[in-house]
Formats: C-alpha cells, structure tokens, sequence
C-alpha cells in the first residue's frame, strides 16, 4: 500500500475547503413571478401531459392529440427552416414546401412516441427570462417523475408576435431539439452531395415507415 | 492474462487505425468550410466505422446486460449507483475545487463524509434525506473547458463511444486525482479496479436512458449525426453545469437565431 500521495491528496482537498467559503458563489434564482408567457407554457404544458399521457390511447390518437398540441403552440415555418440550416437558401420553393410538410408529419410521428413511457408526471414552470429586444423569453420548468427520481428540467424559447406566443425550441437537460435535429438533418444532406432532395427522399421513406406503425400496438405507460 | 498488455495492445491498435484511416479534406467554399469546422469531425469516416462497431456491441452486450440490470428493484439499483456515485465523490471533490466551485464542492464533500459513514459505501443515500441534495458529475475534462481549453475534434472510441482529445486526456488525469487508485499498488489490481467500476457505471448509465435512446434511434434518419449532437451538448451543459437552463436567454442559441429580420424569421446567423 502506498498512502503517501493519498495523504498529499488529502491536505491539498483540505488546503481548498479551507480556502472556500471566501469567494463561494451562489446561484441567481429568477424572481417568483412567470409573466403571462410563463403563464402560456403552464397551460400548454398541463394540457400536453393530460392529452399525450392518457393511458391506452391508440398510437393513431396519440399522433392526432399532439399534431393538434404542436400546430397549435409551435412556430412550425420557423423552426422548418432553422433545422435546414445554411441550406435553406439553396433549397428551391417546391423543395421547402415538400420539406416543411414531411417534417411537419416526422416531428408528429417521432415526438408523440416519446409520450408512450410516461404517465402521472406533473408539470410545473419554475422561472422566465425576456431576451434584451423584448420579444423572445426562455422559461424554464421541471417535470416531477411519479416513481421519485431526479426531476426533468427542460426550458422553452418562445417568442411573442401579434400577441400570439409560439414555441421554437424546447432544451432538455441542456440538448436543444432544434440544434439536434439540424446537425442530423444536414448531415444526411451533405452525405447526398449537398442536395436537399436526398433529405426530403430520406424524411419520405422514414415517415412511410412509422406511418405503419400506426395500427400497432398502444400506449405503453410504465 | 496480464491485464495491462491486454489494454496497451488495444490502445496500439485503436491509435493505429486512427493515423491510417483517411481523414476527410476540408472543402473550399466558405459557407462549407464554416459548416466542417462546427462539426470538427475530421476523423468522420473512421468515427463512423467504429460507431457501428460499438452499436454491435450494444446490441448483443450492453444492452441486454442494462435490460437485465434493469430488472432488478429500484432499492437496489438505488444502493448500487449510490455505491458508484460514492467512489467517484473524491474526484468529482477535486474537479469541483480545481472549477473554483466551493459551494459544489461543500455539497460533495458533505455528501461523501455521510454517505460513506452512515450511508455505509453509500448503499443509502441519507445524505439526500438530510436536504443534502445535489449529486453531481466533474471531471478532469470539465476542468480543463473552464479553465478555457478547447474540445478538439469529436471522436468515438472503441467500447467507450463519444469523446474527445480533451475528454480523453480529462479521464487520464482523473485517474492520477482519483485517491483509490493510489490503494492498489499493483498495475493489474489498479486496472482490474477501472475495469470493473467503469463496468458497473456503464451499465448503470446505458440501463437509465434504454427507452430515451430506442426512441431517437427509431425516429432518426442519421444515428451517428445525432448522437454527435447529443454528445456535444451534453457535454456542453455539464461544464455549465447546468445553468443555462436556469439563466439568462440562451447567448448562444439566441446568437444562432435572429428572430428581428421579418423577412427570415429564424435565418442562421453564423
């Protein structure tokens, strides 16, 4: 057994405990009140659990549910062209339009999937921020997990136009989905050439196949 | 078996089809060129190939090993990940001071000294049932992002999976601030005391995300893509820790999105 450098590791932990307090930072908390589009992703979030965590809905229901939910409070125009990336420019009208309606069914068919593990979770929004310019927010929430365990966080950006608030991006535990879906969907554009046809042919062939699944089995609450 | 020759022959072969794989060439077009270095993915073409060799052995091992951990009661899990968590309190002590992070590393520091006592090896996690909550994860990776060293470019490595030449250094330096490591003095119980923690933590990890990741694999159209971007930011967010999530606007999304020019609602920025 060799302790020597085990104790040298301990005095030097000790020398930094004592050393602590000094300059301990504590965290900024955001003030109580949410404001009215802290208000709006309560509502929506509350909605979306009770409509998508429904015991044995029917994977056909559950798609329906939440393409309403998603039409309703997400900015679907804006994040289409956000998850395109530097290739929007490129694309042609036709090729937007054939885009934005097959990822308009992909983001139903793969997100409302996500509801089939989850049941009894609450929802509740714990902070916002407005963005410098005004118009956009960030609120922050958690989704408390019936079995115990560590809550969920999860944040929304949403910004405000016409008086009307829309969703652009929801970040869990730091993955923003938008971010993610536009480093795969450009990368399956650069791997066919930098065309984004080969991108609307690979959402075409992906959202025939999880159409199938359609007649499958329900919700899988655990 | 000598298990350090085991793993030395292994970092010789992985380093070797590393340098001799072809590295894609960096296009010319600016726009391009501006899109391959925020994916710093030069080693691609060989990442890739030794993803699809780990998603194989995910298939056949670690899943059906995670499926079966997963089975076993939530106390029990509980006891073992805490057990984990416990092991790993030093390092994540000496990472959290090394950050400058004082109050983080007063919660581990507390979290450890009860855990391990009353807690006994921190099977019961009474720390938590104190109000001591706030287990969570440094490394030697970590420290070195905020002490301002870059990522480097992404790569995947054999049984491991994504990582970096900052990560990959980070785990190295982890193991010399890692005070058990100093207990076995012999190379082969030090290397069989990685092996089987790291086992453990593995699967402990793969069992706690089986639905998170069947779900985005069966919805994606680019695996490798996806799980790259996943990693990222990740990573990115635990060298935050996490408080992004509870501050100001996201900077650096909200950099990424201009929402003022009416015309491109949600153009690129960069």
């Amino acid at each position: 057994m060799n302790v020597s450098p085990l104790s040298r590791w301990l005095l030097l932990c000790a020398v930094f405990v004592a050393v602590g307090p000094i300059s301990s930072i504590s965290s900024v908390r955001a003030d109580g009140s949410i404001g009215p589009a802290g208000a709006f992703i309560q509502d929506f979030g509350d909605r979306a659990i009770n409509a998508l965590t429904e015991e044995g809905l029917p994977t056909k229901e559950l798609r329906s549910r939440f393409g309403k939910l998603y039409e309703e409070g997400f900015d679907s125009p804006a994040i289409g062209r956000f998850v395109l990336g530097r290739y929007w420019k490129k694309a042609s009208k036709e090729e937007r339009k054939k885009f934005q309606d097959l990822f308009n069914t992909f983001v139903v068919q793969t997100y409302a999937a996500k509801f089939r593990h989850y049941g009894g979770e609450t929802f509740m929004v714990t902070g916002s921020r407005q963005s410098a310019g005004g118009s956009t927010f960030v609120i922050s929430s958690k989704v408390e997990q019936p079995g115990g365990g560590p809550p969920i966080v999860l944040s929304w950006r949403v910004s405000e136009s016409d008086d009307a608030y829309k969703i652009y991006d929801i970040t869990v535990e730091g993955v923003s989905m938008v971010v993610t879906q536009r480093s795969e969907f450009t990368s399956v554009i650069r791997s066919g050439g930098g065309k984004v046809e080969a991108l609307i042919d690979a959402l075409r062939d992906k959202t025939t196949k999880l159409a199938s699944k359609e007649s499958e089995g329900g919700n899988v609450n655990n | 078996m000598k298990v350090s020759h085991f793993i030395g022959n292994l970092a010789r072969i992985t380093l070797v089809t590393l340098f001799v794989t072809a590295c894609a060439t960096p296009p010319e077009d600016p726009d391009a060129l501006a899109e391959y270095e925020e994916i710093n993915d030069p080693l691609e073409p060989t990442n890739r190939k030794i993803f699809a060799l780990n998603q194989g052995l995910d298939r056949f091992l670690f899943k059906p090993l995670a499926q079966g951990y997963a089975l076993l009661p939530d106390p029990v899990r509980d006891s073992i990940g805490g057990m984990v968590e416990n092991v790993s309190a030093p390092v994540n002590l000496a990472n959290d001071l090394l950050q400058g992070e004082f109050s983080r590393a007063g919660v581990t520091l507390k979290r450890f000294a009860i855990n391990s006592t009353v807690g006994i090896g921190g099977m019961f996690d009474v720390a938590s049932r104190m109000g001591m909550e706030g287990h969570h994860s440094e490394d030697f990776g970590q420290t070195l992002a905020v002490w301002g060293s870059p990522a480097g470019p992404y790569v995947v490595i054999p049984v491991f999976g994504p990582s970096s030449p900052r990560a990959i250094t980070g785990k190295v330096a982890d193991s010399f601030l890692d005070p058990w490591s100093y207990i076995f003095a012999d190379e082969d119980a030090k290397i069989e005391y990685w092996l089987i923690r790291g086992g453990i933590e593995g699967i402990d990890e793969r069992a706690r995300v089986l639905n998170v990741l069947d779900d985005i694999e069966e919805g994606s159209l680019d695996f490798y893509a996806t799980v790259r971007s996943l990693y990222r930011q990740r990573r990115e967010s635990e060298i935050e820790n996490g408080e992004q999530e509870e501050g100001m606007p996201g900077p650096s999304f909200m950099s990424q999105v201009d929402y003022s020019t009416s015309t491109d609602k949600a153009s690129l920025v960069h």
